[in-house]
């Protein structure tokens, strides 16, 4: 058995405010092996962010977190600021939506990587080459003047692939992205998923991508968890969620992607909106939704099981046949 | 119905404290129609100008150059009467749902301000003008006094369609709307523009960088680069053969959800060299002399297909 880089096991999350109890994540479970990019996606608000924010323990105070993130035989919940601090940034990294917020304006791009591997590699002492080494893997070939360019010089595809250089000042084991390349065009976004891939295919790598462009997840992921209101209803070979499609959410976004749609048709879309998190409905959260409900939706709890090695699915209706 | 002729924009910026001024040229000397119906795309890379061209055309910025005609008028030697017409005639909805309204006034306040400003009606007339609005984007009357942080990026952005097209505009554009929003809702919008397009008969100008979203809801296409247009025509046939390197460089670009087909990218498709007279001269992997000294000019090349590029 191949043994996993890193494995949520059960996660549950809620965040306790005056409203009352936002219960966030149920039970979320996925494994991410070595030199693997995994795929998280699910519409707005279904809880990627904070699943990322709960491995790398970046969570808001009010926030009350379960069960286990296995990283290196050890559980990082149970971690002390201080030992995770030591984590993050050198064994587990994240680059964020927007570069404009993980870059400083004041300050030369430069500079900030140097800062970056000063505190994430303390006994380097080629400092500034290996600065200028990251920007050439990072695909800049003057890497001089960039290292000499304040933020606001560069491009939003440049400055991403800056958040990119110090993400990866570390020599991290696991890089999560959350949507990295949801602010950039067309061709700065596959210059930055050929990126991720080079990355993985330099390092071993192992990346975290968040994101709701299925096109991005077929082009690189390996494997892909499919989230929906705070749980994994679906989770499997990039091949097997696009091709043997189980859950029936999984299916809805795969047929809302105008990619090569009959133009005289409309797309077929997911009507309603995400349960209510303060008030999450019993049995299945998609049934509301959901075209193939019955009664067992109602009020028993789908639970994931697998359909085959790698393919499992949280769903009492899935598509398809299920061969046991 | 709408006709931009050799339009140009361009900045002047100073470099440094007493440098020389530098030209920006963020659309030069282009040309094309909008037919009454029709859909027209723009796509084009971060920067191409497509923003600064729709804003000409709604008469925010006035061009360097060129003129647009509207219902043969040109729209800008308008005067009075004419002006407050046209700005009815052509309305846009922006990228961002959360700042193309204004937060401190609640839906409904934001959808009486262009129809007060534009039908002297009493407000019990213009509020059923609203519920017929929220009916046809697809909301609840439920909305009307909530502000735009309570609402979803996808109701944002009913609403600023629905306040779009309140004024019975005939031109709509559309500056990259659903770049910000998630498949689902992207569907959910896309269906609502195509209704809304039949059902009002209206002209769209589609801006966006996703080929798949032009090519389901558009059916002429324009590639700009650089200020400039490259190909133009229908877009199935210059999605399904395009010549021109720029536009093959974004369709290779673009993801395809087929994890059986994934293709190897070239990252080196954002390497620049060397300085030409065509605007795409510097990324080229086809230039040759001539691109170097000669800008190519848009040349029809099949039926309504024109390409701007020396190696056709
Ligand atoms: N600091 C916070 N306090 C309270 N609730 C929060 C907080 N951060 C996130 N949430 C809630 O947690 C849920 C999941 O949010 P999350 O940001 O993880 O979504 P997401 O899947 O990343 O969405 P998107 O695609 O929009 O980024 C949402 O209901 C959100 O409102
Ligand atoms: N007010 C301005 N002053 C100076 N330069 C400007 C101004 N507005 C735009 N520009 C420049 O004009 C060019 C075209 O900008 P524009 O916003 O039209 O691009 P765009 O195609 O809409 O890009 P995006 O896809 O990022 O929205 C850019 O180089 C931009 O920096
Ligand atoms: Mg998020
Ligand atoms: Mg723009």
């Amino acid at each position: 058995m191949k043994k996993p880089l890193i494995e949520v096991k059960e996660l549950n999350l809620k965040f306790v405010s005056f409203e009352g109890i936002a219960h966030i994540l149920d039970n979320v479970s996925f494994k991410i092996y070595g030199r693997e990019i995994f795929g998280l996606v699910g519409e707005t608000g279904c809880g990627k962010s904070v699943t990322a924010l709960s491995i790398i323990r970046l969570l808001p105070k009010n926030s009350i977190i379960e069960g286990s993130i296995i990283f290196d035989e050890k559980n990082l919940l149970d971690f002390p600021e201080r030992e995770m601090a030591k984590i993050r940034g050198r064994q587990i990294s994240m680059i964020l939506q927007d570069p404009t917020s993980s870059l400083n304006p004041m300050f030369k791009v430069g500079e900030q990587l140097c800062d970056a591997i000063k505190s994430n590699q303390p006994n380097r002492k080629d400092v500034k080459d290996y600065a200028l080494e990251l920007l050439k893997v990072l695909g800049f070939r003057e890497s001089k003047r960039v290292f000499n360019s304040f933020p606001n010089e560069l491009s939003g595809g440049m400055q991403q692939r800056i958040a990119i250089a110090i993400a990866l000042s570390g020599e991290p084991k696991l890089l999560i992205a959350d949507e990295p390349t949801t602010a950039l065009d067309v061709l700065t976004q596959a210059q930055i998923v050929a990126l991720l891939k080079d990355i993985r295919d330099k390092y071993g790598t192992s990346i975290l991508l968040i994101t709701h462009n299925l096109g991005l997840v077929a082009e690189v992921c390996d494997r892909v968890g499919v989230m929906y209101s705070g749980q994994i209803v679906e989770t499997g070979p990039t091949e097997e969620i696009f091709y043997n499609t189980r859950h029936p959410y999984t299916l809805g976004l795969l047929q809302a992607l105008p990619y090569n749609k009959p133009k005289d048709k409309p797309l077929p879309v997911i009507l309603g909106n995400l349960p209510n998190p303060f008030n999450p409905p019993k049995g299945c959260r998609f049934k509301e939704r959901c075209s193939r409900a019955t009664k067992e939706c109602e009020n028993l709890k789908p639970k994931p099981y697998l359909i085959s090695q790698e393919h499992s699915v949280a769903c009492f209706n899935p598509l398809g046949d299920i061969i046991c | 119905m709408l006709e931009v002729k050799n339009l140009s924009k361009y900045y002047f910026k100073r470099i440094g404290f007493l440098g020389k001024k530098e030209t920006i040229k963020a659309v030069d000397n282009v040309s094309f129609e909008i037919e009454k119906g029709e859909s027209v795309g723009l796509v084009g890379e971060t920067g191409c100008g497509k923003s600064t061209l729709a804003r000409c055309i709604l008469r925010i910025e006035k061009p360097t150059a060129g003129e647009i005609i509207f219902d043969r008028k040109n729209v800008f030697k308008m005067k009075g009467k004419e002006i407050l017409e046209y700005c009815r005639s052509v309305q846009i909805v922006f990228q961002n749902p959360y700042t193309s309204l204004d937060p401190r006034l609640t839906i409904k306040e934001s959808l009486l301000e262009p129809l007060t400003i534009h039908f002297k009606e009493e407000k019990r007339n213009l509020m059923n003008r609203i519920y017929e609005l929220l009916k046809i984007v697809g909301l609840e009357d439920s909305v009307l006094n909530r502000y735009p942080h309570e609402l979803s990026g996808g109701q944002n952005q009913r609403v600023a369609i629905a306040r779009a097209i309140s004024l019975n505009p005939k031109l709509l554009v559309l500056d990259e709307p659903t770049s910000s929003l998630d498949v689902s809702v992207q569907a959910m919008i896309l269906n609502l523009l195509k209704e809304i397009q039949e059902k009002l008969n209206l002209s769209y100008l589609f801006i966006s960088h996703d080929l798949s979203v032009i090519k389901y809801i558009t059916n002429k296409v324009i590639v700009m680069y650089s200020g400039k247009f490259v190909e133009k025509g229908y877009t199935e046939r210059v999605l399904d053969k395009p010549y021109h390197p720029y536009t093959k460089m974004l369709l290779e670009a673009l993801p395809i959800p087929e994890p059986k087909n994934r293709r190897s990218r070239p990252i080196n498709s954002l390497h620049i060299n060397g300085l030409g007279e065509c605007v795409f001269y510097s990324r080229c992997p086809y230039k040759s002399e001539v691109c170097e000294k000669r800008t190519p000019n848009l040349v029809e090349v099949e039926e309504e297909h024109f390409v701007a590029c020396h190696s056709i």
